[in-house]
């Protein structure tokens, strides 16, 4: 499931329990705090406070009653987000989290605990409780702890809380006055810039440690437009790890300019007649289709249970040739990327179809040894708080042989998709959805009347075949995605280059 | 000492630190909790998890600024430097006039006792959690047809204080627990699949484990041939499990936030029929006892109070309104936000009200889609049953439910006596006459 979640409307509670996907953390610190990490440490000190012989004996207690492999993953995360409603940034928020999580495998098994007191003795009381999930005795061997050197896709040499609060307060105001200003008809504009500095230390029973800083950043801007007594919102959003620099006047002015269009564009908007037909997917956010048809689907954990509709497919064609579909943790900046996954493995660009045949699962280190491949670096976690699963990183479809206006002019009657809010899938089923915030129909060949607000509904395997052409123009959709499981939330990032389904269903009036 | 009076403490602390660092008021909740999951798969344990957890969020007002800030870090060092930096922060932000702590006479003074508490919760160890979990996910793969089954027992202890300058003070302890199982049944290389939950204050409340995995079995299998059925208006009966979640789409138009924001399609509507009268009944009902929502304060401290939402005559009576848009809105606060929401159950049972239609769809979960609490346009995906002469016949799934909420809850034309229990949302299924479904 993926959502762009709308942090000026109420989480909506459902009764569903696949559905509880939470809000991107509301983020970011303001005061200058000692750094964890960078910081001149005790010369026995690593990081944390824990010298090298007290994670030594951490491990050796969560290892202490048989488990294969244990893990500790030290994070403190410091937030602040800022919130402009009625032309005065009227609230703000910011959170401090630090703690650090216990996990023990035990074959496919999983014991975890956590404290968020750092003292040996709450560490050692965790990693006891951890130990659980095995039941024999043991005196387990550990490796000498050497700290790895990790390539970098994005910078860790900045910190957004020593980034002036009243430069964030400038660019909110700044956007505000820009909305007001662009269209007479927005009589409401809400704007809200976040961001997280997220410092972890991860060390394993193997010996292996790395440090990394996960700095995130989004700002959202949001309008109500008037016109003849018809009300309409919309909004965007623009999300990066790059730091504070990334919202310049050409950010900010696209910003502005897609906040505002996208909300005035419903006043001609129409409702379709729903049923199935053929659907344009725009370049960009449509990387939605690929996270909720296939990603989720791919994910080894399924698979390892006979759970995913991809189960039996493996190696087996899926689509036309043109279809490759990768899921990269190295996109410079990137949402979604990650320079190591939370237990270690290697970030990468995994390719999941290949020229349109499956061809390799999203791993985490327990499914890897379950196939007996190699970890795919997708093993990522929300918190401390949280196991480690498969979890998807950047997914988006290259680039093929085919030309934007020449799939569109293909379409008699059909859907012309732009932007998305959220959507969801039956991992085993294979049935998916993605919400439409605005499009287009399509009519002879040319874009028509605005459409919004409508669901689209297939089948992983059954629209993977309906991909009857690819453009030549990739993008990845700068909008900042969170994707929930097992509920916890990690960022992602999604793309895609215009691609035609032949047919799909699509919701709307009978 | 008393978990209660600690963490009231705790709390009290804070806004005396926070009156110090230069705030003229602040608000504190303390919560802290300990948490334990089992799950099981093939006869053992997959996962065991414990969580133990302690948070203080303090609400700080001062010249006439406010802001909100979050830390689990609770050393008295550390805790006093980030209450001084939260200060500070708030300081920096824009004045708003509308920022104030409610009323004395709305706030908490003492709790009620809502049976939300468990005093059982101490006596359950690991081997019992592990002894539900496998009771559920055994029944859970009895047929043949299974290829995955997992069940999941969870459950929680809390602890919350609310402690504030304007005299707000209060704690409560609650528990919760819920077992749940999610079984996968082979059909080619499909894998249709469901899930059943119970969830309560009380391990008593959980009913028999043995039922949730029989449960999500059968509504696993029943999943088994499911296919889209042309688009057509049809009639609808949605099952209490799902009912909740179209209802509390049209609840987002009640909240202050968005009325004042301009996102609301019921704004003015006060006074006005909303539904079919006798039909679409809604209270908002803190006190129910042993509710999942129930509560004697909510987050701004205000007293918990019974809501009236939607009258017998289905007209709008109260909208949700915390105190800070109330100050914007120029009105009277009432909650920030729903506690149970019960929607008055009829006397029909599901079997009735299916028995009831010639020809229609069973909704059992909807599977993605949104709503837009502006124009109260929504669209769902569905998944279901045939209804075919008050008989449920093949499974459905692949289609999308759309409409707009001003006009989709008129067609509601039966109301079933089965409130959905496992949930603070206590709606029962329901039939809608001449709903738009969109497929093949």
């Amino acid at each position: 499931m993926s959502r762009a979640p709308d942090p000026f409307t109420s989480d909506v509670a459902t009764t569903d329990r696949r559905t509880f996907l939470g809000l991107a953390a509301a983020a970011g610190a303001t005061l200058a705090a000692p750094d964890l990490l960078a910081a001149p440490l005790a010369k026995e000190t690593v990081a944390f406070g824990f010298a090298n012989a007290d994670l030594q004996a951490v491990l050796a207690v969560a290892l202490s009653r048989g488990g294969d492999f244990a893990d500790l993953y030290f994070e403190r995360t410091r937030s602040v987000s800022l919130t402009l409603e009625d032309d005065r940034i009227s609230r703000a928020h910011a959170s401090s989290d630090l703690g650090v999580g216990v996990r023990v495998v035990k074959g496919d098994a999983v014991g975890y605990a956590f404290s968020e007191v750092l003292d040996i003795k709450a560490v050692k009381k965790a990693a006891a409780t951890a130990a659980a999930i095995a039941d024999g005795k043991a005196k387990p061997e550990l490796l000498p702890i050497e700290i790895a050197a990790l390539p970098t896709y994005y910078s860790r040499d900045f910190r957004f809380a020593n980034i002036d609060i009243d430069q964030k307060k400038k660019l909110v105001t700044e956007v505000n006055a820009k909305l007001k200003a662009k269209d007479p008809r927005v009589v409401k504009a809400s704007v809200q810039y976040a961001d997280t500095d997220k410092e972890v230390f991860v060390v394993t029973s193997t010996g292996h440690a790395w440090r990394d800083h996960q700095p995130m950043t989004r700002l959202w801007a949001n309008c109500v437009a008037e016109d003849k007594g018809k009300r309409e919102t919309g909004g965007y959003n623009i999300a990066s790890r790059k730091g504070f620099h990334i919202f310049d006047a050409t950010s900010v002015g696209r910003l502005v300019d897609e906040a505002v269009r996208r909300t005035v564009l419903m006043f001609d908007a129409v409702t379709p007649k729903g049923g199935e037909m053929p659907v344009v997917l725009g370049a960009g956010p449509s990387g939605i289709l690929l996270h909720e048809a296939i990603g989720h689907g791919m994910e080894a954990d399924f698979n390892r249970k006979n759970t995913s509709v991809y189960a039996s497919k493996m190696g087996k064609p899926v689509a036309e040739k043109f279809v490759t579909i990768v899921d990269d943790g190295t996109l410079p900046d990137a949402r979604g990327s990650i320079h190591i996954d939370d237990e270690g493995g290697q970030s990468q660009k995994t390719v999941l179809v290949d020229g349109g045949t499956l061809s390799s699962y999203l791993h985490d280190r327990i499914s890897a040894k379950h196939y007996g491949v190699q970890p795919t670096g997708n093993g990522r976690r929300e918190s401390f708080r949280h196991v480690v699963m498969p979890r998807m990183r950047s997914t988006y479809m290259l680039a093929g042989p085919h030309k934007k206006d020449e799939i569109i002019r293909s379409v008699k009657k059909g859907i012309y998709c732009e932007s998305f809010s959220n959507g969801q899938v039956n991992i085993g089923a294979g049935d998916f959805t993605f919400f439409l915030k605005t499009g287009y129909l399509i009519e002879d060949g040319k874009l028509g009347r605005p459409v919004k607000d409508i669901n689209l509904i297939g089948n992983g395997p059954d629209v993977l075949t309906k991909i009857s052409m690819v453009a030549d123009d990739l993008q990845i959709d700068e909008g900042g995605w969170t994707c929930g499981k097992n509920g916890q939330s990690v960022p992602v990032s999604q793309g895609m280059p215009t691609v035609l389904v032949k047919a799909i269903t699509v919701g709307g009036a009978a | 000492m008393n978990p209660l009076q600690s963490s009231l403490d705790t709390a009290e602390a804070a806004v005396a630190e926070l009156k110090k660092r230069g705030a003229q008021d602040a608000l504190v909740r303390h919560r802290s909790a300990r948490g334990v999951q089992c799950q099981v798969r093939d006869g053992r344990m997959e996962k065991l998890q414990e969580s133990v957890t302690a948070e203080l969020t303090v609400h700080v007002y001062a010249d006439g600024r406010y802001a909100a800030h979050t830390t689990n870090d609770l050393r008295k060092a550390e805790l006093a430097s980030f209450l001084a930096d939260a200060v500070k922060l708030t300081k920096m932000l824009d004045p708003d006039p509308a920022r104030s702590l409610p009323a004395k006479e709305l706030v908490l003074q003492k709790p009620a006792e809502l049976g939300i508490f468990d005093s059982a919760y101490g006596k359950i160890d690991t081997d019992a959690r592990k002894r539900l979990a496998q009771a559920a996910e055994a029944a859970g793969k009895s047929d043949k047809r299974v290829v995955s089954a997992t069940a999941d027992f969870s459950d929680e202890h809390g602890t919350t204080a609310l402690v504030g300058s304007n005299g707000t003070y209060g704690a409560q302890r609650d528990t919760w627990y819920s077992l749940s199982a999610e079984v996968t049944v082979a059909e080619g290389d499909k894998r249709p699949e469901d899930w059943w939950v119970s969830t309560s204050r009380s391990i008593k409340g959980l009913g028999d484990a043995e039922a949730v995995g029989k449960q999500a079995m059968q509504r696993a299998i029943d999943r088994v041939g499911a296919a889209k059925l042309k688009s057509a208006e049809t009639t609808l009966v949605i099952e209490n499990r799902s009912a909740g979640r179209l209802l509390s789409y049209w609840l987002q138009a009640l909240f202050g936030a968005n009325l004042q924001q301009k996102r609301s399609f019921l704004e003015g509507m006060i006074g006005k029929q909303v539904g079919p009268a006798r039909l679409f009944q809604l209270d908002d009902n803190p006190a129910l006892p042993g509710g999942l929502g129930s509560r004697s304060f909510d987050r701004e401290g205000l007293v918990a109070r019974t809501l009236p939402i939607v009258d017998a005559g289905g007209v709008l009576r109260n909208y949700y309104i915390d105190w800070y848009n109330a100050q914007r809105l120029k009105t009277t606060p009432t909650t920030g936000s729903w506690s149970n929401l019960v929607l008055h159950p009829g006397s029909e049972s599901l079997d009735k009200l299916l028995a009831a239609v010639d020809r229609g769809i069973l909704i059992t979960s909807f599977i993605g889609g949104n709503s837009n609490s502006l124009t109260g346009d929504f669209s769902l995906g569905i998944q279901g049953r045939v209804i075919d002469k008050g008989k449920l016949g093949a499974p459905v799934a692949e289609m999308n439910l759309s409409g707009n909420h001003k006009t989709f809850w008129n067609k509601l034309a039966a109301v079933g006596d089965d409130p959905y229990l496992y949930s603070s949302l206590r709606v029962p299924s329901l039939r809608f006459d001449g709903a738009a479904v969109s497929g093949a």
